[in-house]
């Protein structure tokens, strides 16, 4: 469960194996389909390999992504998937990060609205 | 980023894998095959035979040209479902339209003359052209496809005033699409140069 996820500290207890935009990009992209292939994620993310490659590592080691290898036509395959607990991870994250721009935007115009003041008295 | 961003970002990555421009390539040969084939008279290759090999060639070509350039993705289960529902109602209308095509062969100048069926006229032919083409086109969201339906009904006028053949509407079709295909490939293979075999090496 991600609620429990040794990955998330600080202040606002956000997933920092998450929060990291390479890795943030990546995980969208496999967050809307089913499953890529290395090629696939370099392409959409406009990552190099060796980045990608490093960033699908952090991700295979926090569970959150599971690598499946597939023969096609006699040709290997290999395809990139979003586990359940990383799909869980990521809704979290969203959540969390939703919640907080909200405080962050009310907070902001509060502190933006026109102050009330009392009007004058009439002599 | 929200609910309609990530919808947004799935609808991007469809666009990227489709828009390759070998639809328009494919469509674009088989109506002016077609179209130059009644021009002159000769049947350079069955209407119904073009539109059948048009699919496993389209498949062919994607192998070759856009998956090594993309890369390889599995769609959603929502993006799937709504996919098949896209390709019956395709099916569907294309094989009404094999079906008027047909029909006239396999009933035989006789029918024609006791008016059973009625060869449809150039307004019917463009409709019958022109639905596929839009449905296509809304359902797998290449509105390319749209603008292609719309090509065929503003020739058909066209061509109905001056007076010209009818095969020249599916020429004019045919040459736009193919012109357009040109163009949206030529997009694709600077967008997506060759990329040898990375997916291996990550394997």
């Amino acid at each position: 469960m991600a609620e429990s996820s040794p990955n998330r500290e600080g202040a606002f207890d956000i997933d920092r194996v998450i929060h990291e935009p390479a890795r943030l990009m990546v995980l969208s992209h496999l967050y809307v389909i089913e499953s890529a292939d290395f090629l696939f994620l370099m392409q959409q993310t406009g990552l190099t390999q060796g980045n990608l490659s490093s960033h699908l590592s952090k991700l295979e080691a926090a569970r959150y992504v599971e690598v499946l290898k597939q023969f096609v036509e006699k040709k290997p395959r290999t395809l990139l998937r979003l586990t359940a607990e990383g799909r869980e991870a990521f809704n979290v994250y969203l959540a969390r990060m939703r919640s907080i721009l909200d405080a962050v935007s009310s907070r902001e115009q509060a502190k933006s609205a026109p102050v009330m003041r009392p009007a004058p008295a009439k002599t | 980023m929200d609910t309609h961003r990530l919808s947004e970002l799935e609808g991007q990555t469809y666009r990227a894998v489709v828009d390759d421009g070998l639809w328009d390539l494919l469509l674009g040969a088989v109506f002016l095959l077609m179209g130059v084939s009644g021009i002159t008279h000769r049947r350079l290759i069955p209407g119904y035979l073009l539109i059948a090999f048009s699919m496993p060639v389209w498949r062919y070509l994607r192998k070759r040209i856009t998956e090594p350039r993309v890369g390889y993705v599995q769609w959603n289960p929502a993006r799937k479902s709504r996919m098949k529902r896209a390709g019956c109602i395709l099916a569907i209308s294309v094989a009404g339209l094999l079906a008027v095509l047909l029909l006239p062969k396999f009933l035989g100048p006789e029918a024609l003359r006791q008016g059973l069926l009625q060869i449809p006229g150039r307004w019917k032919a463009a409709v019958l052209l022109a639905i596929p083409l839009a449905i296509a086109g809304y359902v797998f969201e290449l509105k390319r496809l749209l603008i292609y339906a719309a090509v065929v009904l503003l020739s058909t006028a066209i061509l109905l005033a001056v007076e010209a053949r009818g095969e020249w509407v599916l020429v004019v079709s045919g040459a736009a699409a193919i012109i357009s295909g040109l163009v949206v490939l030529a997009m694709f293979l600077r967008r997506y140069p060759g990329q040898g075999k990375e997916q291996a090496l990550h394997g």
